[in-house]
C-alpha cells in the first residue's frame, strides 16, 4: 500500500509540474461542451437566398414579402435569368433559389393552381432540407392567407418522448462524455507510459521490488481522476446552461462514469503495451480509438444506417455501451437493473485489457 | 588574446541562481576542465557559450565575439557535444555527418573526404552505414566529437563527453582530444571524473554556481597540499 | 539551398525508416478515406416501427401495411398495451409508436374529429423529427387517397391540408418530387387555389450523401497531415534532445523551418492527390473544377496547418502539451469549419471566430471546386484570406522558434 502511495504521488507530481498540460485538459471539456452547445443548431436564420420573379405581379411580391418577412430568408439577389441564379450560388453564397412563374396571379385566380419551382443547393444537405421545410412551411402560410380561411379537422398528435423540445443537447453531452474521458483517460495515460519507456525510467521502476500493478494502478488513477473532474464541469454546465435533465440517480451516473473511466485507462494501457514511443501511443490512440469512438459510438452518426461491418465492429468498442448506458440514466431515469449488461461489459472489457497488458510487461522482461 | 573570456557571467533561474557572476579565461589552443559535482552549474555555464541559453546578466566573448550580440559568428567558429547524446539515432553515421557538415557549409567535394578521414581516425570506417541507434555507447561518443569538430572549429565545448562509457574508451577519447588541441583547437571540458583533470591544462572547480578555485592541475595540489585533483577535490568540500 | 536540401532529405530519412510512422502518416489517411464515408453518414435509413391499434378496422390495416412497405420503417409489431410499447422505447427496440384511437374507421366516415399518435423517442431529436415527418407524409398521403376514393371534397380538403401541414415538418431527402400544398375554404371548396413546390437539386443530381462528406473527410485527413504530424515533430527533437546538436549549429531559423517543412508538405500533396484519386475511383466523385486550381489553393492551406503545426510545435515544451493544442484546435476547426454540421444556425460570435478558421475556408473552396466547378473568380476572396494566414502564421512560427533559451 506504501508502495501504491509513493507511484500516486510521484505521478500527481509529474502533472502538477506540468501546469500548460494539466490547464489543457481541465479547459478542454468546458470549452467544448460550450462549443457544442452553442454552434451545433439546426435552426437556421437570414439564409441567403435569390428570387427569380417571372411574375412580377401584386401576387408575387406580396408572397416574396411573406419570404423576408418570415425571418428564416434574406433575399440578396433579384436574378433575371437561371444562368445568374448559378452566379448566385457560385459567388454570392446564396443556399436556395425560388422562381416564381409568370403570370402567377392570373394562375392563381384563373386555374386555382400555379408551379413554385425551388432550387437547393445539395453540396449541403442539411441546410438543404432544412430550408426546404421552411419554404413549404411559408408558402403554406401564404396560400392559407389567400384563401382566406382554412379548416381546421382531423389531426395528428406527435409526442417527443424523453425529450420534448427535441434539444440536440441531449445527444451531445453524452458525446462529450465520452470523448473527454476517451481523452484524458485512454490518452493521457497510454502516453505517460510510453515516456517512462522512451526514456528508459520504465525499466528502473520495473527492476524495484515494486509490483506491476501497483505501477499500473499508479499510473491510472491521476488520470481518472482527473476526467473525472472534467466529467463533473461537463455535468455541471449541461444541467446549468443548456438544462439537460438528470432523471436517473446522481450516484448510479457516477458510478458508470468511473466503470467507463477504468475501460479507457485500461484500453490505454492496451495501447502503451503495444508501443514504443509517444508518437506510436498518440497515433495508436488518434486513429484506434479516438477517430472509431467519434464514427462508432453512434454519437453523431446513426449506427444502424452503417453496413453491417461497422455495426459489428462497434461493438468492440467501450464508447458504444457507455453512450447506451449514460443516455438510459440522464434521460430515462434508468436505474441499475436496467443498465447491469452494459456495466457487465464494460467491466469485462475492462479486465481483459488490463490482464493483456500486464502479461506484455512482463514479456518484457 | 583570450579564445574564451568570461565576465560576470550570471544565469538565474527563478529564485535560484545556476551561474553566479563567474569570470575565467582560456587562451587559445588550451583544453581547459570545468570541474564539480552535478548541479553546480557546469552545464549551464557551457550552454551560455555556446548560444543554447541566454545569460541573466554579465557577458562571454568567444573567439573575440560577444555572446549577447554576436551569437551567428560564434556559431561559426564552435563545436559543441552535449552532455545527452544527440545525434540523430535514426540516421546512419555518415548520414550525421553529412547533415551537420552541410549545415557547417563545409564544399560539397570536400566533405565526404573529410567524414571518411575522421572515420578512419576513430576506426569507425566501417559503421559509416550503420544506424546511430545500434552503435555502443562508447563509439557514440567518439562519433559526436568527430561531428563536433568537422567543421574544424576555433573552439569546442565538451559537456561530460565520457560519462557513463568505460575506462578504455575514456582514454580514447582524451587521445581525441589531445589530437585536436596539437592542431590549435581550444578545448572547454566539464566533467566530474577528478582523474580526468590531471589531462587538463587547467582547471576550475565549480560548486554552487561559482568558481571556487582556478589553475592548472599542479597549483591546485601544490595550494591544498596533496597529490591528486581528487583529494584537492574532497578537501575542498570538507573545508 | 544546399543546406535546405540535406534537411529535406534528413526527413524524408526519417520517416522512410520508421515503418510504423509511415504506414501512419501515409497509409491509415488512406484506408480511414475509404472507410469513413461509410460511417459517417447522417442519413437515417432505418427505423424501427410499432403500432397500438384500438380499432382494427380496414382503415388501421390499410395505413399499417402502408408503413410496412416503406422501406425505411422495419415494423416491430402490433403491440397490446401502452406500457409494453413504453417498455420498448426505453430499451430502444423502437423509435417510432403510432396508435390509432377506437372508432377510427367510424369517426372518418362520419367526419367526426379523430386523431392518430405519433410517439417519438426523441433522445436523437434529428432520428425522432425525420422519423415523425416520415410518418406524417405516410398517414398524410392514405388520407389523400381515401378522401378522393370516397368523394368527399371536405375530406379531401382535410386531407391535403394535412399533408401540406405534414409537408412542412417533413425532411425531404430523396430525389425531386413534387408535393402539393393545398387549403380550403369551406365556402369555396371547389376554387381552393393551390400551389405547387418543385425541388430541382443542383451540384449533387443524385442527392448523394457521398457527395458532401467525401469531400469533408478529404479537408479532415489534409488537416491532419499537415498539423498534426509537424506539431509533434519539432517538440519531439526538443524531447530528445537532439534539437540542441542543430541549435548550436549558425543554421538560419527560416532555413531549419523551411527543411522540415518542405517534406511534409510534399507528403501533404501526395496524400491529397491520392485522395483525389480515391475520391474518383471508389466513390466516382470527380473534381467538377479546375484540378489545377485545387491544387494550388491545396498548397497554401497546407502552408498554413504546416506553420500552425510548427508555430504550436516551438511553444510547447512537450509533445503531450503540443498534442492537446492540436487536438484542441482541431476539434473546434471541425466543429466551427461546417464539415459535419450546419453554419448557418451557429450564434454571430462563432461566425466571428469563423474567420479566424483557415478549414472554414479551405471547406468552401473544396467544395465549390469539386462539387460545383466554380473559377478562380469564385474562391479568390478563400485564397486571399488562406494567402495571408499562411504568411502570417509562417512568420509567427519563424519568430518564435528560439534557438536559445532564456
Amino acid at each position: 500500500m506504501k508502495e501504491l502511495r509513493m507511484i500516486l504521488k510521484k505521478e500527481f507530481i509529474h502533472i502538477i509540474r506540468d501546469k500548460i498540460t494539466l490547464a489543457l485538459v481541465l479547459a478542454m471539456p468546458i470549452a467544448l461542451v460550450l462549443l457544442f452547445g452553442f454552434t451545433i443548431s439546426t435552426d437556421i436564420r437570414n439564409a441567403k437566398i435569390s428570387v427569380l420573379d417571372q411574375a412580377k405581379d401584386s401576387q408575387s411580391k406580396l408572397l416574396v414579402d411573406k419570404i423576408t418577412a418570415s425571418g428564416y430568408f434574406q433575399v440578396v439577389a433579384y436574378p433575371e435569368n437561371e444562368v445568374e441564379i448559378d452566379n448566385d450560388f457560385k459567388n454570392k453564397g446564396i443556399k436556395l433559389a425560388i422562381i416564381i412563374p409568370p403570370h402567377f396571379e392570373d394562375k392563381l385566380s384563373k386555374e386555382h393552381t400555379a408551379n413554385l419551382q425551388v432550387i437547393n443547393d445539395v453540396s449541403d444537405l442539411n441546410v438543404a432540407s432544412i430550408l426546404n421545410n421552411y419554404v413549404r412551411a411559408v408558402v403554406q402560410g401564404y396560400t392559407e392567407e389567400y384563401n382566406q380561411d382554412s379548416q381546421a379537422g382531423f389531426d395528428i398528435t406527435t409526442k417527443m418522448l424523453y425529450n420534448p423540445e427535441s434539444s440536440s443537447v441531449y445527444m451531445f453531452v453524452p458525446g462529450i462524455i465520452t470523448l473527454i474521458m476517451v481523452l484524458v483517460t485512454a490518452l493521457m495515460s497510454s502516453i505517460t507510459l510510453a515516456r517512462e519507456k522512451e526514456t528508459g525510467t520504465m525499466r528502473m521502476l520495473l527492476i524495484t521490488p515494486v509490483k506491476k500493478i501497483h505501477i499500473i494502478i499508479g499510473k491510472v488513477i491521476p488520470y481518472m481522476a482527473i476526467s473525472f473532474i472534467g466529467t463533473i464541469a461537463i455535468l455541471i454546465i449541461s444541467v446549468t446552461v443548456f438544462k439537460m435533465p438528470i432523471n436517473g440517480s446522481l450516484l448510479m451516473l457516477l458510478i458508470l462514469c468511473i466503470i467507463f473511466m477504468l475501460t479507457s485507462a485500461s484500453f490505454g494501457l492496451l495501447i502503451s503495451s503495444i508501443s514504443q514511443t509517444q508518437v506510436d501511443a498518440m497515433m495508436i490512440t488518434m486513429m484506434g480509438l479516438f477517430l472509431p469512438t467519434v464514427l462508432l459510438s453512434g454519437f453523431l452518426f446513426p449506427l444502424n444506417s452503417m453496413p453491417m461491418v461497422f455495426q459489428v465492429l462497434a461493438n468492440v468498442f467501450p464508447a458504444k455501451w457507455f453512450i447506451l448506458a449514460i443516455k438510459d440514466v440522464m434521460i430515462k431515469g434508468s436505474g441499475i437493473f436496467d443498465i447491469w449488461m452494459y456495466l457487465l461489459i464494460l467491466l469485462v472489457m475492462a479486465v481483459v485489457f488490463i490482464i493483456f497488458s500486464l502479461t506484455r510487461l512482463d514479456k518484457r522482461n | 588574446m583570450y579564445s574564451i573570456e568570461a565576465n560576470q557571467l550570471t544565469k538565474q533561474f527563478g529564485e535560484f541562481t545556476a551561474v553566479d557572476h563567474i569570470c575565467f579565461q582560456v587562451r587559445e589552443g588550451e583544453i581547459f576542465g570545468f570541474l564539480g559535482a552535478n548541479g553546480a552549474g557546469k552545464t549551464t555555464a557551457i550552454k551560455m557559450m555556446s548560444g543554447l541559453l541566454l545569460p541573466t546578466s554579465g557577458t562571454a566573448t568567444i573567439a573575440g565575439y560577444d555572446i549577447l550580440t554576436q551569437s551567428k559568428l560564434i556559431k561559426k567558429s564552435i563545436g559543441y557535444m552535449s552532455q545527452k547524446f544527440s545525434l540523430y539515432g535514426d540516421l546512419t553515421v555518415f548520414e550525421n555527418m553529412q547533415l551537420f557538415g552541410t549545415i557547417y557549409g563545409i564544399p560539397r567535394r570536400e566533405l565526404k573526404d573529410r567524414i571518411m578521414a575522421s572515420l578512419r581516425e576513430l576506426d569507425m570506417d566501417k559503421q559509416a552505414n550503420t544506424l546511430v541507434d545500434s552503435i555502443p555507447l562508447g563509439w557514440k561518443q567518439k562519433l559526436a566529437f568527430a561531428t563536433a569538430i568537422l567543421h574544424r572549429p576555433k573552439i569546442v565545448f565538451l559537456d561530460e563527453p565520457t560519462s557513463g562509457v568505460d575506462p578504455i574508451v575514456r582514454r580514447e577519447f582524451w587521445k581525441l582530444i589531445y589530437q585536436a588541441a596539437s592542431k590549435g583547437v581550444t578545448i572547454l571540458v566539464t566533467t566530474h571524473y577528478m582523474d580526468e583533470a590531471e589531462y587538463c591544462n587547467r582547471i576550475s572547480i565549480m560548486a554552487e554556481g561559482q568558481i571556487k578555485l582556478i589553475g592548472t592541475p599542479e597549483e591546485l595540489k601544490q595550494q591544498m597540499g596533496v597529490d591528486t585533483i581528487n583529494d584537492v577535490f574532497v578537501k575542498f568540500v570538507k573545508r | 539551398m544546399r543546406i535546405i536540401l540535406m534537411l529535406i532529405k534528413k526527413e524524408f530519412l526519417q520517416v522512410f525508416r520508421n515503418p510504423l510512422l509511415l504506414s501512419i502518416l501515409v497509409v491509415a489517411p488512406l484506408v480511414e478515406f475509404m472507410i469513413f464515408p461509410f460511417c459517417a453518414d447522417y442519413e437515417i435509413k432505418v427505423l424501427d416501427i410499432a403500432f397500438i391499434d384500438n380499432d382494427r378496422s380496414q382503415v388501421s390495416r390499410d395505413i399499417i401495411n402502408k408503413f410496412n412497405a416503406s422501406g425505411i420503417f422495419v415494423p416491430h409489431g402490433l403491440l397490446e398495451s401502452k406500457e409494453k410499447a413504453d417498455a420498448m422505447m426505453k430499451h430502444d427496440r423502437i423509435d417510432i409508436l403510432i396508435e390509432f384511437p377506437h372508432n377510427f374507421e367510424q369517426d372518418l366516415y362520419n367526419r367526426q374529429n379523430t386523431r392518430i399518435a405519433i410517439t417519438a423517442n426523441a433522445i436523437n431529436s434529428v432520428k425522432a423529427g425525420i422519423g415523425t415527418g416520415y410518418a406524417q407524409e405516410i398517414i398524410g398521403g392514405y388520407m389523400q387517397d381515401f378522401a378522393i376514393a370516397n368523394g368527399s371534397g371536405s375530406m379531401q380538403a382535410m386531407a391535403a391540408q394535412l399533408q401540406a401541414q405534414q409537408a412542412a415538418a417533413q425532411q425531404q431527402r430523396k430525389g425531386s418530387k413534387t408535393t402539393s400544398i393545398q387549403s380550403d375554404s369551406p365556402i369555396m371548396a371547389e376554387q381552393a387555389a393551390s400551389i405547387d413546390i418543385s425541388n430541382v437539386y443542383w451540384y449533387n443530381e443524385q442527392m448523394n450523401y457521398k457527395n458532401l462528406i467525401v469531400p469533408g473527410i478529404l479537408v479532415i485527413l489534409v488537416t491532419l497531415i499537415g498539423c498534426y504530424v509537424t506539431a509533434l515533430n519539432l517538440v519531439r527533437e526538443k524531447e530528445i534532445g537532439t534539437i540542441e546538436q542543430v541549435n548550436v549549429t549558425p543554421i538560419k531559423r527560416w532555413q531549419f523551418l523551411l527543411g522540415k517543412m518542405i517534406p511534409f508538405w510534399l507528403l501533404g500533396m501526395v496524400e491529397f492527390i491520392a485522395g483525389l484519386l480515391i475520391m474518383k475511383f471508389v466513390f466516382g466523385i470527380s473534381v467538377q473544377g479546375s484540378i489545377p486550381l485545387l491544387l494550388g489553393i491545396t498548397a497554401i492551406y497546407l502552408l498554413v496547418m504546416l506553420g500552425l503545426g510548427f508555430f504550436i510545435s516551438s511553444v510547447s515544451e512537450n509533445q503531450l502539451q503540443s498534442m492537446f493544442i492540436v487536438l484542441f484546435l482541431f476539434i473546434v476547426f471541425v466543429l466551427l469549419s461546417g464539415v459535419f454540421t450546419p453554419t448557418e444556425g451557429m450564434p454571430e460570435w462563432a461566425h466571428k471566430i469563423n474567420y479566424l478558421n483557415p478549414m472554414s475556408f479551405y471547406i468552401e473552396v473544396i467544395k465549390k471546386i469539386i462539387l460545383k466547378g466554380s473559377e478562380f473568380v469564385s474562391v479568390q476572396k478563400e485564397t486571399i484570406v488562406l494567402s495571408i494566414m499562411a504568411v502570417l502564421i509562417n512568420t509567427g512560427a519563424i519568430l518564435s522558434y528560439r534557438e536559445a533559451s532564456k
